[in-house]
């Protein structure tokens, strides 16, 4: 415990002083044109946050359904430490529920068309 | 040696797989990046500082240099977030190296579920990563970001799949007790698994063909465009620590850790040897492909690699049935 | 805290349309890529995008315009050359052909034989460089920096062989009316030998590893795929007309100096997407690799200058072009009109001139081929992933200078 908050610490210490000692020693001629976003050599344009990338967003709903069955598989590998029949059966109808699930539905996921 | 057992957590913390570990494999993994690249390319690769030594030093000049340049602090961001995010994505990412052990005695916490704590701390480090590229809050970090979750959603459920199947065929998430347990290694044991395991590395790591979120042509530098100076250090060497967790994480699951080493010393010499064996075949792949589409990686990773892991879990079951292990 | 020093009048570099007005009523949100963007090139593009979807591009190039047809009107006809090839330095001997071709015309000056061989050569090897350098910037585009680096680690080799044989790296001004600047001596014909052997072998790693690369495939099939009726319709020239089974070479219809005697096939693809246009460039590679190998061997002997620019001195012949320069100050253009049209790398390049009595011209036009596939290029992005904007960019092998001249 001592060993992994000194890890921490230290980690944080040695980045920490590393932004600090360039902050210090750097030489500082701020300019309107630094501070400003990035906007590929121009000046700020246009509003940032909208519609990125929406057309995946089925890849999104399928990890949020995917990933916490793929969480309760590790806690049923981790429970006792041997696969027994039911766990085993278990974990093979998961699976299959999930091929069967991404087979079903990954070309509608990946049309983008459908999805604009 | 009865002192050098009790504080050998201690130095797991401060040498390896910790702080220096760290540090240190940054500037190994930069340099021998550039020098196996640059002799693909027919080119010799740094030289100009320390020619003696093959311009070891040069990632360390480079960081001099970082560090004697300007820090910018942009207006329209929120200036403690835009500071504070790459200390914490850095962190972030060492984080799943204290729950792994690198040698007899060298691991910082112990837990008996570390590798689990681990890779589920692994995955977490998207988190850190889009919250950094939305606190720089310009247009191409925001698709960078966009793209960091995407990806991430193409990986994570191989990954978790990859480590079921090592899980159940070890039932324990002991970092000691699994590499106890592999007579035979675990990549002989499942091949399927580690293969899975290794390409989600390659994708969680974004190293080529999946470097998407930092495609250069399309979004300049991605989540990690607005950054310069030593910011820029911590939020682009990060993804090198990132490099060193799963190359640990690797080592440990599949590469029987430390054996056949028994003391700590020898123990940690074995787990760099295997960490560099799995860290520099990805430092090369940048010189071999071209990087792949944001919608051809989710594809790839929803089509092969998830029946590739499927198939991993399948085999572990099986070879649990007959008997193996 | 000094202010912004730019000022944003309208026509300003620095000025742009708001959002809303790039946007017409679209949805989605406009990304600005150049001109300080990785990915840009010496120019802007105003991308309009729906999520990852490109909706549309509006280019705005412009940023390196040098304004050669201005220059052109107020100095001796003699210096063009060196003006125009400026437009296009990699392709420097193509880009200044259809200029010379052009000069000839006013000035009733015919190369000899051997001239025309030469300068066949080189347009060939140049042709070579530059796609080898269009590759490079494809494979960077991709993220392949193996292929950027081999290329013109490759593409180098030219330079130096050219150095050999004009005197200049990559601005070469070999061509001039009447002839060619330097004769080739025989060490330089088995150094071109040479260069060719060795581009070959390098070559075929090249294309294991970059061309046949599953990823790169991935990349550049199916992607801004332009079919052979939006290419004419588009004005579409060169290799990427051909890319979409428009044959049409400016080589071989209307052949320009040697290449009437010469036994070549124009590559010609079908699929018309951003692969079939990075194929057909790399079959013309092997074409004009091909076609300086029938040069070297069947070189016919003779001056390598019109006999009319030998009155002052007929020992100009052997020294070369140094004297020869000076006496294009005797010769004057007919009044008229000229045009002259060659195949540069990147396509028809196409020069008229409107002389004047003088040794001045009223007016030269310059046509060239990026600007031409500047149009189409914007065409192929629509409707393409953000991550094709690139690949389908150096799939045209656009060059900004060129296309701004």
């Amino acid at each position: 415990m001592i060993a992994f908050a000194l890890f921490l610490v230290l980690l944080a210490i040695a980045l920490g002083a590393l932004v600090l000692v360039g902050y210090l020693l750097a030489p500082k001629s701020p300019h309107v044109a630094k501070e400003r976003r990035f906007e590929a050599g121009n000046p700020p344009f246009g509003e940032v946050k909208r519609r990125l990338l929406m057309q995946y967003v089925g890849y999104i709903y399928m990890v949020t359904a995917i990933e916490a069955s793929a969480g309760l598989m590790v806690v049923v590998a981790l429970w006792r430490g041997v696969v027994s029949l039911d766990v085993a059966l278990a974990l093979a109808t998961a699976l299959a529920l999930i091929a069967i699930y991404v087979v079903r539905y990954l070309e509608k996921v990946a049309d983008v068309k459908k999805w604009s | 040696m009865m002192p050098f057992e009790l504080s050998s957590d201690l130095v797991a913390a401060l040498v390896f797989p910790g702080v220096l570990g760290i540090l240190g494999f940054l500037v190994v993994a930069i340099w021998a990046e550039r020098k196996l690249v640059a002799r693909i390319q027919w080119r010799y690769g740094p030289l100009y500082v320390s020619k003696a030594i093959g311009g070891f030093l040069q990632p360390i000049a480079d960081l001099v240099k970082l560090v004697f340049s300007e820090l910018v602090l942009p207006r329209h961001t929120n200036r403690a977030l835009f500071l504070s995010t790459p200390l914490a994505l850095f962190i972030a990412e060492a984080l799943p190296v204290a729950f792994i052990a690198a040698a007899p005695g060298l691991i910082i916490f112990y837990n008996p579920h570390g590798l689990a704590i681990a890779v589920v701390l692994w995955l977490l480090v998207a988190v850190f990563l889009v919250g950094m590229a939305w606190s720089e809050a310009d247009k191409f970090t925001y698709i960078g970001a966009m793209r960091e979750i995407l990806l991430s959603a193409a990986y994570e459920i191989p990954l978790l799949l990859s480590l079921v199947a090592m899980l159940l065929l070890y039932g324990t998430a002991d970092p000691y007790r699994v590499v106890e347990l592999q007579n035979v290694w675990g990549v002989l044991l499942n091949p399927l698994a580690f293969l899975a395991f290794y390409i989600s590395l390659v994708m969680s790591t974004t190293r080529f063909p999946f470097e998407i979120p930092e495609a250069e042509p399309e979004v300049v530098l991605g989540p990690y465009t607005e950054y310069g100076s030593t910011l820029f250090i911590l939020s682009f060497g990060g993804t090198y620590v990132k490099l060193y967790a799963g190359a640990l994480l690797g080592s440990v699951l599949f590469l029987g850790g430390w054996q056949p080493a028994v003391d700590t010393l020898s123990g940690a010499l074995v787990t760099i040897a295997k960490m560099a064996a799995l860290a520099f075949p990805l430092l090369i792949l940048r010189a071999i492909y071209p990087r792949y589409r944001i919608d051809q990686a989710l594809r790839f990773g929803w089509s092969k690699l998830l029946a590739l892991s499927i198939a991993a879990v399948i085999f572990s079951i099986a070879l649990r049935f007959a008997g193996v292990i | 805290m000094t202010e912004w020093p730019f000022n944003q009048r309208v026509g300003s570099t620095f000025f742009i349309d708001a959002e809303e007005k790039l946007l017409e009523g679209r949805r989605g949100m406009v990304l600005v890529v150049g001109p300080q963007h990785p990915g840009s090139g010496h120019m802007r593009l105003f991308v309009v995008l729906d999520g990852d979807l490109i909706t549309e591009v509006v280019p705005d190039p412009g940023f390196v315009h040098r304004g050669v047809e201005k220059l052109a009107e107020n100095r001796p006809y003699w210096t063009l050359i060196p003006l125009v090839e400026k437009a296009s330095i990699m392709d420097s001997a193509n880009i200044t052909y259809p200029v010379v071709l052009a000069l000839e015309r006013a000035l009733g000056l015919e190369p000899p034989p051997r001239a025309k061989y030469l300068r066949v050569l080189m347009a060939e090897l140049s042709r070579v460089r530059t796609h080898l350098y269009d590759m490079a910037l494809l494979g960077i585009f991709l993220g392949h920096s193996t292929a950027f680096m081999w290329s013109f680690a490759i593409q180098d080799l030219y330079a130096e062989v050219f150095a050999k044989i004009t005197g200049a790296r990559t601005t070469i001004s070999y061509a001039v009316p009447g002839g060619v600047r330097r004769d080739i001596k025989p060490s330089h014909v088995e150094l071109v030998e040479k260069l060719l052997a060795k581009t070959e072998a390098k070559l075929r790693d090249f294309k294991t590893l970059f061309l046949d690369n599953p990823v790169t495939r991935a990349r550049l099939e199916g992607v801004g795929t332009l079919d052979a009726k939006a290419v004419a319709e588009l004005g579409v020239v060169g290799p990427f007309a051909r890319a979409s089974g428009v044959r049409y070479d400016v080589r071989k219809v209307h052949p320009y100096d040697a290449y009437g005697e010469l036994d070549f096939e124009i590559a010609v693809e079908k699929a018309g997407d951003a692969m079939a246009r990075t194929l057909v460039r790399w079959r013309e590679i092997y074409t004009s690799i091909d076609i300086a190998r029938q040069i070297l061997k069947s070189l016919p002997e003779s001056d390598v200058i019109d006999q009319a620019l030998l009155f002052k001195n007929p020992e100009y012949r052997r020294e070369g072009i140094s004297g020869v320069l000076g006496v294009y100050t005797y010769i004057y253009p007919e009044l008229g009109e000229y045009h002259g049209m060659a195949e540069a790398s990147r396509g028809l390049t196409y020069v008229q001139l409107f002389t004047t009595s003088s040794q001045r011209l009223y007016r030269m036009r310059l046509v060239t081929p990026s600007w031409r596939n500047l149009r189409a290029m914007v065409e192929a992005m629509r409707g393409q992933r953000l991550a094709d904007m690139p690949a389908v960019y150096m799939s045209f092998g656009y060059f900004p200078p060129e296309a701004d001249r």
